[in-house]
């Protein structure tokens, strides 16, 4: 018996009617004469009021039946990439051949079967798509998805058939087999077999330094198959290392590199096929690695020892994060030159070592009040430009009386790079009292902005340079109060470069320390620092990623927000070729989202002369890396579940383990609604009438 | 010949031509008290000498003042000398020395006094040690870089000089002379060592950056 229709609605409105029934009926008994006449009333009136209830609630009889089902069985085979790989199109055609077969064994042994196929995971099939499979590029992860697929389905199940090569590329270990319940029967396909070669092992930092070399070690490894081939390195899509190298049974290839620029970087490396191959899904190799600056590699080159001198470098020996390489011009030609060597602690100054052979190796590079005439060639400093124009070196030039102008930088390599041109004026360099101020571009400048709420109260400069005169497309960031230009930023092609119209700058940094202070000095030049060697906050693009986007900010040349920014975008294939390109004119910010763009990819984005290449990861492919099976993994699978083992030729659904136990299905059938009965309806006006009866009978209404 | 017209000019035509104290150029800046001894021709003469012999450019007129000037509080360098007459600084005074020092300044104190034990020399560093503390001066090795920031000085001859000096941040902040100014018109080594207290002042610790360091290691014997 159940009632169909018992809510809480109905049973508070049942609760109620009753109690307002039992009122009126006890009420209305009290012209009964006798106890038994009330007693006998007021059955019959609960017994109809009873039966109304159980109509009211549907109740209804319900019948329970039994049924016994018959034993299921999982056949789950495994169709990841390496099952299709080999002579005659891989195992899986092993397994298609002689499929009907199994099938039809287990059904005559009482079993009903469910097909599965197994890659990254296990996912219900048919016999029909089964054998419709052609090809796959799928990761085996067997202990995996097994481990997930038990825990859903295991009480389904008297036992599990797997056909796979073993080869497995699971994370997970097999301990949860040690409370699982089913027999796993594992049936070991032959791995593919034939002539290959493959990368076998790549070594790599994980992050390298900028400017620091750093190796790339290949590990290439072939099985019946030699000969000429070729290994090509890319790093973010550009071609580094085309290496002819003749295959035989294991060669290394080592190639050293040095990254110049800070950030994320996708290293391919592609083997190329030789004829006869058993894939060429494994000549490939795809890993990731950042590049950060270990320190700021500084050169500091000083004309001659002032106060302004002692104090930049001491703001550069007490920064960590820089390396200070440190030349100081302390006697010149025409200084008095009668000492002997031993009498001086001086060496001569290592022009070419610094401006040929090192000039590489510096994120940035100082001249302080320095006139390079004396010292060597204009070659030198063709160098220097060189450097600064590809964005390997930043370069900072301080004032003085031997600076621009009258340092002889006129119409040389450096004047072309700086932000100024130098220019013949009668006064080059002066002293006095200069209040500085920032410019509107210098309020907002990440150099200079958070000076605006110091400048006012910073001591006055007392020298000035007024031989230089910013160029055009150059951004002021400082000038005097009467207008002369003191902090001067601009670009060359891809490089950086700040001029410091004076020698004063120190008085900034002593005044303040005096006073407890010191933060002007030390955040100013760090922010030059910065900027010049292109910290990645400084840059005019950058990239956030998330899980779903990529979120990339575009920044005007004064790094203020952009505003209607034309940027090209295109998307490189590790390899450097062009997947897809647009141009798009974007407000400060650009979000792609990362389905849409296929992974492992090279984002190039492009503003002006400014590009970063942002590579997308992709999941790595572990499944051609190598075709050996992990461990006699069938083997354990096999054992840990009570299951067994068979090598394919041997196998025989007969001899797998299966439970034998019985699934007794139990439901429960409805029959009919009780109130609908005519016994029922016959019983409750019964009732009604028998109480109408008897109570005309006692006299009562 | 060039060199020598520009001494010529800057210290007997021109002479002082920036009328600022605050100068990027090194500035001979003596303490000012009462019974000091300024002797401004030895500090001329060694000024000449530095120019001639060095590419360090000054400030021509020495200035002369106290803690009390904002200017004189401003120099790097501070020079402090006396014979007979005890020093002793006010609070204020001593408070304006601890933040010039740990700021970077450097001072050279130099007894004039031809006797053991002035009472300038006992008194002023009596003073310095009531500032950083009792033992916090010490003798000056002869490998510190004082004795190489120009010229080179042999061992033998860098411990004649007894210099002595506090140490603050890892660099000699106050050394303390004898007779450093007055010999340096006579003596070769002095003024040499006085060139190389001036050069160190404004190149601090440069010359012992590992790339001389080959270098005077093969000229010490």
């Amino acid at each position: 018996m159940k009632f169909l229709e018992i809510t809480p609605f109905k049973i508070v409105f049942l609760s109620i009617l009753f109690i307002l029934f039992f009122i009126f009926s006890v009420r209305s008994l009290h012209k009964a004469e006798k106890r038994w006449q009330k007693v006998l009333l007021m059955s019959l009136r609960c017994t109809g009021f009873i039966l109304f209830s159980a109509a009211f609630l549907r109740i209804s009889s319900l019948q329970k039946t039994v049924s016994e089902a018959k034993g299921k069985v999982a056949i789950v085979i495994d169709t990841s990439g390496s099952m299709f790989t080999g002579e005659g199109g891989g195992a899986i055609n092993q397994i298609k051949k002689r499929l009907h077969e199994f099938l039809k064994d287990l059904s005559s042994g009482g079993k009903e079967v469910d097909i599965f196929t197994l890659d990254e995971k296990i996912s219900p099939s048919t016999l029909e798509n089964l054998l419709s499979l052609e090809n796959s590029d799928r990761e085996t992860k067997i202990v995996d998805s097994l481990g997930e697929f038990l825990k859903k389905m295991e009480t389904d199940y008297d036992g599990l058939v797997l056909f796979s090569d073993g080869i497995d590329n699971s994370e997970k270990s097999l301990e949860f087999l040690k409370e699982n319940e089913i027999p796993i029967n594992t049936v070991k396909m032959p791995p593919p077999s034939g002539k290959d070669i493959w990368i076998d092992k790549v070594e790599f930092p994980v992050v390298a330094f900028k400017k620091v070399p750093f190796s790339i070690k290949v590990v290439i490894k072939s099985e019946g198959i030699s000969g000429v081939g070729r290994v090509k390195i890319y790093l973010n899509g550009d071609l580094r290392t085309n290496e002819e190298i003749y295959i035989k049974k294991e060669i290394t290839v080592v190639k050293e590199f040095t990254i110049d620029e800070e950030g994320s970087y996708i290293l391919y490396i592609a083997l190329s096929p030789l004829q006869g191959e058993l894939t060429d899904k494994n000549n490939y190799f795809t890993g990731y690695f950042r590049v950060i600056r270990d320190k700021i590699r500084v050169l500091q080159v000083v004309g001659t020892p002032t106060w302004d001198v002692r104090f930049l470098r001491r703001f550069l020996k007490k920064n960590i994060s820089v390396e200070l390489i440190s030349f100081m011009i302390l006697r010149t030609r025409d200084d008095y030159m009668f000492f002997s060597n031993n009498e001086l602690s001086l060496i001569p100054f290592p022009a070419r070592e610094i401006f040929v052979e090192a000039i590489d190796t510096f994120d940035a590079v100082i001249f302080q009040n320095f006139n390079y005439a004396p010292y060597g060639p204009v070659d030198f400093l063709v160098n220097l430009k060189r450097v600064v124009q590809k964005g390997k070196t930043g370069f900072i030039m301080l004032g003085g009386d031997r600076a621009f102008y009258k340092g002889e930088y006129s119409n040389t390599p450096v004047e072309e790079i700086v932000p100024v041109r130098f220019i013949d004026v009668p006064e080059p360099y002066v002293y006095g009292e200069f209040k500085v101020k920032l410019t509107k571009a210098g309020e907002i400048h990440p150099i200079t902005s958070f000076l605006k709420e110091f400048v006012q109260r910073l001591p006055p400069l007392h020298t000035l340079n007024l031989d230089i005169q910013p160029k055009k497309d150059s951004l002021v960031l400082a000038n005097d109060t009467k207008g002369h230009p003191v902090i001067i930023t601009g670009e060359s092609e891809k490089g950086r470069c700040v001029v410091i119209a004076t020698d004063s700058l120190w008085e900034w940094y002593f005044s303040s320390l005096l006073k407890n202070g010191g933060e002007v000095y030390t955040k100013l030049m760090q922010n030059i620092l910065n900027w010049v060697t292109e910290d990645p906050y400084f840059k005019e693009i950058s990239v956030v990623e998330t899980r779903e986007k990529l979120i990339i900010s575009v920044r005007e040349k004064n790094l203020k927000e952009c505003k209607k920014c034309k940027m090209d975008l295109k998307f490189l294939t590790p390899d450097g070729k062009i997947a897809g390109e647009k141009s798009t004119e974007i407000e400060g910010e650009l979000v792609l989202r990362k389905e849409e763009i296929p992974a492992p990819s090279i984002v190039s984005i492009q503003k002006g002369k400014s590009r970063i290449n942002y590579p997308l990861k992709g999941k790595e492919n572990l499944e051609f890396k190598n075709f050996k099976e992990k461990g006699k993994l069938l083997e354990r699978i096999a054992d840990l579940s009570g299951g067994r083992y068979f090598e394919f030729e041997q196998f025989k659904p007969q001899k797998a383990k299966f439970l034998s136990r019985k699934n007794r299905m139990e439901s429960w059938k409805e029959v009919k609604e009780m109130w609908t009965s005519s016994v029922f309806i016959f019983l409750f006006f019964g009732v009604i009438m028998i109480e109408w009866t008897l109570r005309r009978k006692w006299g009562m209404r | 010949m060039k060199k020598f017209l520009k001494i010529l000019v800057t210290f007997f035509l021109l002479g002082n031509y920036n009328l600022f104290a605050v100068s990027p150029r090194f500035r001979w800046v003596q303490y000012r008290y009462e019974g000091d001894l300024p002797m401004r021709d030895a500090v001329k003469q060694v000024l000449w000498e530095l120019v001639r012999i060095t590419s360090v450019e000054v400030e021509e007129e020495p200035l002369y003042g106290n803690l009390d000037d904002e200017e004189f509080f401003l120099s790097p360098f501070i020079y402090l000398t006396g014979r007979n007459v005890s020093i002793n600084f006010g609070p204020e005074e001593k408070r304006k020395i601890i933040s010039h020092i740990t700021a970077g300044g450097l001072w050279l104190v130099d007894d004039s006094s031809e006797n053991q034990g002035s009472p300038f020399w006992i008194s002023v560093r009596k003073e310095f040690e009531s500032l950083f503390g009792p033992w916090s001066i010490k003798p000056l090795p002869e490998s510190d870089v004082i004795f190489r920031t120009f010229f080179l000085f042999q061992p033998e001859v860098a411990r004649k000089f007894e210099l002595e000096g506090i140490f603050v941040d890892g660099r000699a902040a106050v050394i303390f002379s004898k007779n450093l100014l007055q010999n340096a018109t006579k003596r070769k080594y002095h003024l040499r060592l006085l060139i190389n207290i001036i050069m160190y002042s404004l190149t601090t610790d440069y010359k012992l950056d590992q790339i001389h360091q080959p270098f005077i290691k093969k000229r010490l014997r």
